[in-house]
């Protein structure tokens, strides 16, 4: 129990087996954390649970930021409101006819995805904007009474508590007046019940896409209003009186209000924590260039930051063929962690993931049942993981059964336990590695440019694999690698992201119109970080999003910092065409460059806290001794430290095993170990 | 017994040799083998044999 | 040595994966840099790495069509040219349909991939270059009777040499095009992605070696062709007759018939298709190329998805034709609709067959036509001169275990449709409905899909269109007792019109289905239906609650509940069809 009341900036990160929670006093630096099971059906009481189990006094914590992956959930599970989605009279089967390709080239066992809405509730209006944005049939007043009635007939028997309007109408991202109209329209008939609609949650071109992320706004919105409900609720009766956040996907965080209002930029709020810490963290060391490798008991999650920035994109798939477009952090999951299955397929390769055996039964070695390998096992029988002291000791595994599984499954391989253990971790290496390829040079990075900030409960232990796969010469691993998301929540500034769709050429490009859109974004942008209650000088970028004419796709070009003006254009005209050259092998100078988007970001910088620093000195006994196998079958004699015990400064040569309460550090033979300023420790090869 | 042979033509002639079996064009070298002092043509030994083992037996007689 | 295999088991999964996702890699960039929609939003291309023997060892999963013929299309290019022709930095384009490609607008580009010296292997890719001459804007010539009426044909040329453009080719090509600027943006998206594709591949070979990843994947082939053999020989042996016809050919008004004899031997498949008829006048006519990918994607359809696709998994597979017949058309005769339509009737053969000796993993038909749709002008608004090629989706066959999905990509391709804010944006049409057609599914147990119906408005002085369907008069098949899907059909509305009529109504086309140079003018509307897909199992054994949803949803219509189904207490007269027991009597 804490005596002292401190100034706590909290972080609360929701996981799929624990419920996480970081508070960092902002005067001191101090850190308190605690951990809570996570329980899938009410989260709102794990939350309650983790913030009692930290023992910091109500009136101590000055602002608590969550992730959340209700949003999520709720969509995977298809557990959301029942939606009426208004359109465009004619085109009410858009959702249902998608975009007409599958997700398998050779498959009858493959069918579309179903929207999250019933084919029946999709209504259509009498109205017609074209591609200009001029109104080419009205809306009359006549026709939405006919809407109101068979939306109340689509509606009859649900209240307003599960029930949501989704409004999508074609080309509203160049005249959303139409749109408007009917939302007002909508709100007056039908009080009480949600609307969205696609100008303001996803204004941009392509019918099918808008329509789809409206509707997965409408579907969670309920849910989410009682969510926000029910945490609000829990807080007062804590006795918190702190104002309190939800994370986004885009790594920012939004008052619970804002948040709750669009529902669908909160699909990454469980995941976008992750890389704020490991950014954090690769600061502290100095590292502007980082690849964050999140791996935890079911998934990981790698990410990008570039020069301290980090990466976004514009679509997110529920699942195949099912896309929501908002800004996302760059993060590429994949079902790999420690409770991923081994497996062989029928053509006899083996398999690492997706499917993981969770927490319960959860691994072999962990004695609940669990009767299929996983990486947790690998990692026991190859002597990484030492099965007194998991979780700190709260949890004793089993190696010997974990040897009979694995030599189970190596019996099917033609191998022995310790080959085919070797074997699982080599694939869910592999795996991983795949997805930093994907985030890095399948965007034209270098992943040798990189260091690999490896954090979760078992990314300190795969770091090594991973980073001699990809080349990569610096892995960071930060203290307490398995909070470092609830860390990241703690840490997060406000941001606010703004897009408008344009249709603009080079050629005859009115500089004047782009710089007031900017502006109007501009304005929109930091009036909304001032609503939340930011009240210092907001950061602000630009961008625009481009294409040569005639292509399809566009680039987000930043413009330069400052005030934009009618230089800044054509500089990133210029920039345009030395981003397509380093992207693609070529540019077309001369050509006509195409002004899809103006995009304006608004970032309210949070203090960041003075963390406590590790003391000074050289020394360190390691605890233990233990035989670990790197590679080849073949066990090496290994010093096995406890992470407290290592002061700043300290250094070590592999092989070595660091072990602390929430992961696992495994030092491979050849790099060295140092233990920075800040208890970030630093591998390098 | 076949042998491999190179398509005479001239880059700049239109003439297409055709296998036997399969029926497709063949861009440059072919498997000849004599049979009823006819030449017959062919991918490879691979579709000389399926003429032979398929079509000789099943579809020919038929 | 047991620790050495394993090594190798693993690092072949390994290997395979990165050969994929460099072919991956290689689409995205097309995509993101081409300029035509059937290229970005179509994605009607492939992507492939070849080894120097003109073996396919990877692929990344765009468009399957071209999967199979770039088998041909890749190895046809080295044995004509031969592995010395090669220098680093070449780059060769390839469109002949008789020298292994499929139809002419899809356009092949090669690069050598160099290692210690010499070829190691080749990446390439295939796309559908939407414009490239001949009779018809749009280069899909429905009427025509020779290739040389379907556009610009390549054999294989270099377009670069040691990283030089080879400009008098590049001349030749662009001033046969109609839009030389869009060919232009698009050629460049298929090279640059090339250059990617080289980058990644080196990568790899610097890591493996050159013999090691040649070993590598030369057991990757074997491994494949292992595997589709086991899956082969799981069908029991014999042979499956089936055969289905193209409506016309655009040029005479008779149908063209494709017959298949399906011989399973153990592990081997003999695809016989020289029952089929003469090749036709007009150009339904398939390549051997589109024959052989066909026949391959029709039993990859029933087999694992998991088998790595490469070559290996062909070599099981083998094709018999008879040159000069509507499977393996001989020069001069037109192939271009061979590869959009023939295609998937081809591969519906093939499955029907299939289906009489494994129904469980059988489909019924599908609609089976891309429904190409051509069109070009000026744009009244750039006074710019356009062409597009458009498609849309069809219903797909119901299966063993669920309905057919609705509008969808024909089972030949993978491509999208066009969003209606892209079509409208680019060209100057307005749509006035785009929605699936109720009643087009086949009934049965499971429902076919259905089929879509868009309505253009003609928005500038004058537009061209051309079209290439087919189903129109003949229909989708169910399979044991299902029943058939609707038809499709285009039509035309002059301005001042009340109805919409057939275009050999209102234009005197020969053929409802296949014609070109038609010029519409401002206020025309067309409609084109797409075919829906064939039903599963007899429509008397659908579930109630399936017949009361597809009503509810509106999939259905009432009429057609009572009439095909037996669905609901008959107030009128109407005769019962044969069913089982009755469960509910809604009213509908």
């Amino acid at each position: 129990m804490k005596s002292s009341v401190g100034e706590f900036r909290c972080g609360i990160d929701t996981g799929g087996t624990f419920t996480d929670f970081v508070g960092v006093d902002e005067a001191s630096g101090e850190l308190v954390a605690s951990k809570w099971p996570s329980s899938a059906e009410n989260p709102v009481e794990s939350i309650v649970g983790v913030v009692r189990q930290s023992g910091l006094p109500p009136e101590s914590i000055r602002f608590l930021i969550l992730g959340t992956t209700v949003a999520t959930n709720a969509l995977l599970q298809r557990r959301g409101a029942r939606v009426v989605y208004v359109t465009t009279k004619g085109f009410e089967d858009v959702l249902y006819i998608q975009r007409m390709n599958r997700r398998y080239h050779y498959s009858y066992e493959w069918t579309k995805p179903l929207p999250f809405v019933e084919r029946r509730n999709c209504l259509g209006v009498q109205e017609r904007v074209g591609p200009a944005g001029e109104v080419v049939a009205p809306l009359e007043a006549s026709d939405m009474e006919r809407l109101a009635g068979m939306v109340a007939e689509r509606l009859d028997g649900h209240g307003a508590k599960d029930s949501a309007i989704a409004v999508s109408l074609l080309f509203s991202y160049l005249n959303p007046e139409h749109e408007i109209r009917l939302k007002e329209f909508l709100q007056a008939r039908f009080p009480g019940v949600a609307v969205s609609v696609s100008h303001e949650v996803a204004p941009i071109w392509r019918e099918y896409e808008r329509g789809s992320t409206v509707v997965a706004d409408a579907f969670v919105k309920p849910l989410l209003h009682r969510y926000v409900h029910s945490v609000r609720t829990s807080l007062k009766r804590l006795g918190l009186r702190c104002p309190w956040a939800i994370m986004k996907s885009n790594g920012g965080h939004a008052s619970a209000t804002v948040a709750e209002g669009q529902p669908v930029n909160l699909l990454l709020s469980g995941q976008s924590g992750g890389i704020i810490g490991g950014r954090f963290f690769g600061h502290l060391a100095g590292e502007r260039n980082l690849i964050t490798v999140d791996m935890g008991g079911t998934s990981c999650d790698v990410g990008v930051v570039r020069g301290g920035a980090l990466s976004y994109i514009t679509n997110y798939e529920v699942e195949w063929g099912l896309p929501v477009s908002a800004p996302f952090v760059d993060l590429t999951a994949i079902g790999a962690g420690g409770g991923s299955i081994a497996w062989i397929d029928k053509g006899g390769f083996l398999r690492v993931g997706p499917q993981s055996a969770g927490a319960v039964p959860g691994p072999i070695c962990y004695g609940r049942g669990g009767s299929e390998v996983t990486v947790t096992d690998a990692n026991l029988v190859l002597g990484r993981l030492n099965p007194d002291y998991f979780l700190g000791g709260r949890m004793n595994l089993d190696p010997a059964k974990a040897t009979e599984g694995l030599a189970d499954l190596g019996s099917r391989l033609g191998i022995d336990a310790v080959a085919a253990a070797e074997a699982v971790v080599e694939m869910a290496n592999e795996n991983m590695a795949n997805a930093i390829r994907l985030v890095s040079i399948e965007r034209g990075l270098d992943p040798r440019d990189f260091s690999l900030v490896a954090f979760g409960g078992a990314g300190p232990l795969h770091a090594g694999g991973i980073s001699e796969k990809m080349g990569m010469a610096r892995i960071l691993i930060p203290p307490y690698p398995g909070l470092c998301s609830a860390f990241g929540a703690a840490l997060a500034d406000y941001q606010v992201d703004k897009v408008w769709s344009t249709n603009y050429r080079s050629d005859s490009l009115d500089a004047g119109r782009v710089l007031g859109q900017l502006r109007d974004l501009e304005s929109d942008a930091c009036e909304e970080l001032r609503a939340e209650g930011f009240s210092l000088e907001p950061e602000v970028r630009r961008s625009i999003s481009m294409r040569y004419a005639g292509q399809n796709y566009e680039h987000d070009v930043p413009l330069g910092q400052g005030e934009p003006n009618a230089e800044s254009i054509q500089q990133a005209f210029a920039e345009f065409h030395r981003l397509h050259e380093q992207l693609y092998g070529y540019s077309i100078s001369g050509e006509v460059i195409e002004l899809i988007r103006v995009n304006v970001t608004a970032i309210g910088r949070t203090r960041k806290p003075q963390l406590k620093a590790p003391p000074n000195g050289r020394a360190a006994r390691p605890r233990s001794r233990r035989p670990v196998c790197f590679e080849g079958s073949e066990f090496v004699d290994c010093p096995v430290y406890r992470r407290d015990d290592l002061p700043a400064g300290f250094t070590l040569e592999g092989p070595a095993v660091i072990e602390e309460v929430d992961s696992t550090i495994l030092l491979h033979p050849g790099p060295t170990l140092r233990v920075g300023r800040h208890g970030v420790i630093l591998i390098r090869s | 017994m076949g042998a491999w042979r190179r398509n005479p033509a001239q880059w700049y002639e239109q003439t297409m040799v055709y296998c036997e079996l399969c029926g497709r064009v063949i861009p440059k070298n072919f498997w000849v083998v004599e049979e009823d002092s006819r030449e017959l043509i062919f991918c490879d030994p691979d579709c000389e044999q399926l003429y032979r083992d398929y079509w000789v037996q099943t579809r020919r007689q038929a | 040595m047991t620790a050495m295999k394993r090594i190798d088991s693993v690092t072949l999964s390994v290997i395979n994966n990165a050969l994929v996702n460099i072919c991956r890699e290689m689409g995205t960039a097309m995509m993101r840099t081409s300029y035509s929609p059937i290229f970005n939003e179509g994605l009607d291309f492939s992507c492939v790495i070849f080894n120097r023997r003109g073996d396919m060892i990877g692929q990344a999963e765009f468009c399957p069509t071209m999967l199979g013929s770039a088998q041909y299309a890749v190895s046809w290019t080295i044995e004509e040219l031969g592995l010395d022709s090669f220098e680093p930095g070449d780059v060769v384009v390839h469109n002949d349909p008789y020298r292994g490609q499929c139809h002419m607008p899809e356009h092949m580009v090669l690069r050598p991939v160099f290692f210690d010296g010499e070829i190691w292997g080749f990446v390439a890719n295939i796309a559908h270059v939407g414009e490239i001459g001949g009779m018809a804007p749009g280069s899909f010539a429905a009427d025509a009777t020779e290739v040389y009426q379907e556009g610009l044909r390549l054999p294989p040329v270099k377009l670069i040499s040691r990283g030089e453009y080879v400009r008098d080719v590049w001349k030749i090509i662009l001033s046969n095009h109609r839009t030389p600027k869009t060919s232009w943006g698009d050629l460049h998206a298929m090279i640059g992605s090339l250059g990617i594709a080289e980058t990644r591949l080196t990568g790899l070979l610097e890591r493996y070696g050159g013999h090691y990843l040649t070993e590598a994947s030369d057991r990757l082939l074997k491994y494949s062709e292992r595997w589709m053999r086991e899956e082969i020989r799981a069908i029991p042996n014999g042979e499956y007759r089936a055969s289905d016809c193209m409506e016309d050919d655009g040029v005479t008004d008779q149908p063209v018939w494709i017959r298949l004899r399906l011989v399973v031997r153990d592990d081997e498949v003999i695809a016989d298709w020289t029952d089929s008829d003469p090749q036709a006048k007009g150009p339904v006519n398939a390549t051997f190329v589109v024959t052989a990918a066909a026949s391959y994607s029709g039993l990859l359809h029933v087999t694992s998805n998991d088998i790595p696709r490469n070559s290996g998994c062909y070599r099981p597979i083998r094709v018999v034709t008879k040159p000069g017949s509507v499977v393996n058309v001989r020069h001069p005769g037109p192939s271009v609709g061979g590869n959009t339509e023939t295609h998937p009737h081809i591969q519906n053969v093939v499955v029907a067959a299939l289906s009489q000796a494994i129904p469980d993993r059988a489909a019924a038909a599908e609609g089976a036509s891309g429904c190409n749709f051509l069109f070009a002008g000026v744009h009244p608004g750039t006074g710019e001169y356009y062409t597009n090629y458009h498609i849309d989706g069809s219903g797909w066959g119901a299966t063993a275990f669920h309905d057919g999905d609705s509008a969808m990509c024909p089972e030949n391709g993978n491509c999208r449709n066009t969003p209606v804010e892209v079509l409208e944006t680019k060209f100057p049409w307005r749509t006035l409905e785009y929605r699936l057609r109720p009643d087009s599914g086949g009934p049965g147990r499971y429902r076919g899909g259905l089929g879509s119906s868009r309505i253009l408005r003609v928005l500038a002085p004058e537009i061209t269109v051309n079209a290439l369907m087919d189903r129109t008069k003949t229909r989708a098949w169910g399979l044991f007792g299902g029943g058939e899907g609707g038809y499709g059909g285009i039509f035309v509305k002059k301005r001042g019109d009340t109805q919409f009529r057939t275009f050999s109504e209102a234009f005197g086309t020969v053929s409802d289905s296949k014609f070109t140079r038609v010029v519409l003018r401002e206020g025309d509307e067309v409609m084109i239906h797409s075919p829906g897909g064939g039903g599963y199992g007899p429509a008397a054994e659908r579930s109630m609650e399936a017949i009361a949803d597809d009503l509810r949803q509106g999939w259905i219509s009432g009429k057609a509940a009572r009439e095909l189904y037996g669905h609901g207490r008959r107030r009128n007269r109407g005769t019962r069809t044969k069913r089982g027991p009755r469960t509910g009597t809604g009213r509908h």
